[in-house]
């Protein structure tokens, strides 16, 4: 009966008949507003306080100075803190080699598990798996594999490669290329899954076209594959290097900033300036800059790269 | 020129490269990969003391240590409910969301949608001070929930993003049928939408519990309590001890890599398939 009922009304296809109780028109607002709100309470209210705090003096080790200080902070900042352009310079090469390698590899090994051979599904299970592994179980493994008495160093120099007592991460030269390894490992196959993801769909058709024009396999991927590939790799390059910008828990676990603060990045300083030192009002202002250099860079970025040109 | 010499040439084509040339850099990324698996494998299952490449004698010592000594026991209930209440709280509150971004315009989308981009670009890491003091005003310092609230919170963005784009692949005309047939809106979507998002779901879902229980600074800086940490936490402790016990160490680690690699090894299928699913061209 309330079938028939149905049928008879037709209800208009933009409408529809029985809302769950909400008018249609409030339904997306109440659907949004859990996330909202949250989003409000803890990622908005938080960052409107860091703006505030910027401009203040705020530190209980100095409570006398404490109160507005319009641009104190930043003039600090930009005139008379080697520290922030330190950081900020150790935290830029970081970003650009760990992406540009975690792409460089996450292709190239997106293109060899696009491959059809025997025992692809376990070689892809196991490549990935390190994506799943944290920042602290990375350091906490590599911590073992630089160990200088029992970690890879002794059984390189058992094979007469090195030293012995050789420790990577306590020596200023080779701390760096050694937590780039250690990042890379688990931070390749990221770029592998999206790339593969997207390989699944560039038409077959459009290879043996091109096959049949005799292009070269190498032609064939700066001309087919690359193009295809151009929107997903924009996208991940961008949501990587902001999260390899703030992330904090390898290095911070695996050297701490150090030796001597070779390896701190910005986010580390501003960490150890508010956490450590209780200077609120100056990591906030810390806080405030990178955020701009950080949304500058990336509006830049898809500018240059004519993100989604094309389509809309 | 026969019919057959297309068929004949496909294996050679595009999609198939000479042999070694998949083989040998598959082998070297494997070993890559592998050898630190291995190296912590190693550490967890040998005597202490050992400096055997193979883990004989084999022994759980190290296991049992942590477990009990280190309190791993505690670390890995409290990373369990951290994670498993984020997955199910981040999946309920994206999925709304997305579902309203992905069938409904009204007014406030484009200001909401430019929200979730710029969270993008905030860092969880800058906020701690801000979060809290939030956190110590509702009175949720050393409660699991300020570490949930704030894990969720991070998910949140991207998972809503990523879900609405799934639902925007669904025609909406298939939800119109089930109104037709008598279903009201929640009904239509429950019995006809949800089943197809079952793998973009998964995806999120894996993602945001992945996300949780690896996560470190929140639980480190909400969570001073030893009773409430969790297990990145206790890692971390063991790696600051002034002589680091290599071997709780290692076992400390296999103990927090065993729920996520089944996770991973669950989903990684449709991880793919989820992503390609329309997530990256959104």
């Amino acid at each position: 009966m309330a079938q028939a009922a149905a049928v008879a009304e037709s209800p208009p296809r933009t409408r529809p008949r029985r809302g769950t109780g909400a008018h249609p028109r409030r339904l997306p607002y109440l659907l949004i507003a859990p996330a909202g709100l949250l989003m409000l309470g803890f990622i908005a209210y938080p960052v409107l306080s860091v703006f505030w705090t910027a401009l203040q003096h705020d530190n209980p080790t100095k409570p006398w100075r404490n109160g507005f200080a319009g641009l104190d902070n930043f003039t600090e900042i930009f005139t008379s803190d080697p520290q922030f352009w330190g950081t900020l310079t150790f935290s830029l090469k970081w970003v650009v080699v760990e992406v540009g390698l975690q792409l460089l590899f996450g292709l190239a090994l997106a293109l060899i598990v696009n491959q059809t051979f025997a025992g692809r599904a376990l070689a892809r299970a196991l490549v990935f798996s390190p994506w799943a592994v944290s920042g602290v179980l990375t350091s906490a493994i590599w911590v073992l594999l630089y160990n200088s008495q029992t970690g890879l160093s002794r059984y390189l120099a058992d094979a007469g490669i090195g030293e012995y007592g050789t420790s990577w991460l306590s020596d200023t030269a080779t701390v760096f290329p050694a937590a780039i390894v250690a990042d890379l490992w688990r931070g390749v196959p990221f770029f592998a899954i999206l790339i593969l993801a997207d390989l699944q769909s560039v038409s077959k058709d459009l290879y043996e076209a091109a096959e049949v024009d005799g292009a070269s396999r190498l032609r064939q991927f700066f001309h087919i594959t690359l193009p295809h590939l151009k929107d997903a790799i924009v996208l991940s390059t961008l949501l990587r290097a902001v999260w390899e910008f703030n992330n904090v828990d390898l290095l911070y676990t695996l050297t701490g900033g150090g030796p001597a603060g070779e390896t701190t990045t910005l986010p580390l300083y501003i960490a150890n300036t508010s956490v450590d030192a209780h200077n609120f009002g100056y990591a906030s202002a810390l806080t405030t800059v990178a955020f701009v250099i950080l949304l500058c860079c990336s509006m830049v970025y898809l500018r240059l790269s004519k993100f989604g040109g094309g389509d809309k | 020129m026969s019919t057959t010499q297309p068929i004949v040439k496909r294996r050679r084509a595009w999609d198939q490269a000479p042999r070694w040339q998949t083989h040998l850099p598959l082998a070297l990324y494997l070993l890559f990969t592998l050898v630190p698996f291995y190296w912590i494998l190693l550490f967890a299952l040998r005597p202490a003391g050992s400096t055997s490449l193979v883990p004989w004698p084999i022994t759980f010592e190290h296991f049992a240590k942590v477990w009990t000594e280190r309190s791993f026991a505690t670390y890995f209930q409290n990373s369990v409910l951290i994670a498993v209440a984020t997955l199910v709280l981040t999946t309920v509150v994206a999925l709304a969301g997305g579902y309203a971004l992905a069938r409904f315009d009204f007014r406030a989308k484009k200001g909401f949608m430019l929200g979730l981009l710029c969270s993008q670009f905030v860092p969880g890491a800058l906020l701690l001070v801000p979060l809290f003091q939030i956190f110590a005003q509702l009175q949720m310092i050393n409660s699991l929930g300020s570490v949930i609230i704030a894990e969720t919170v991070f998910q949140l963005p991207l998972s809503m993003i990523l879900i609405s784009g799934f639902i925007r692949n669904v025609p909406y005309s298939l939800e119109e049928a089930a109104w037709v047939d008598g279903c009201d809106r929640f009904r239509a979507f429950r019995t006809v939408v949800l089943p197809l998002l079952r793998p973009g779901l998964v995806a999120v879902g894996s993602f945001a519990f992945v996300h949780a229980w690896n996560h470190f600074l929140f639980a480190l800086m909400f969570l001073s309590n030893q009773e409430k940490q969790t297990i990145p936490v206790g890692l971390n402790t063991l790696m600051g001890a002034d002589s680091v016990d290599l071997g709780a160490l290692a076992a400390g680690g296999v103990i927090a890599a065993v729920p996520v690699v089944i996770v991973f090894a669950y989903i990684q299928k449709w991880l793919i398939t989820g992503f390609s699913a329309g997530a990256v061209k959104g």
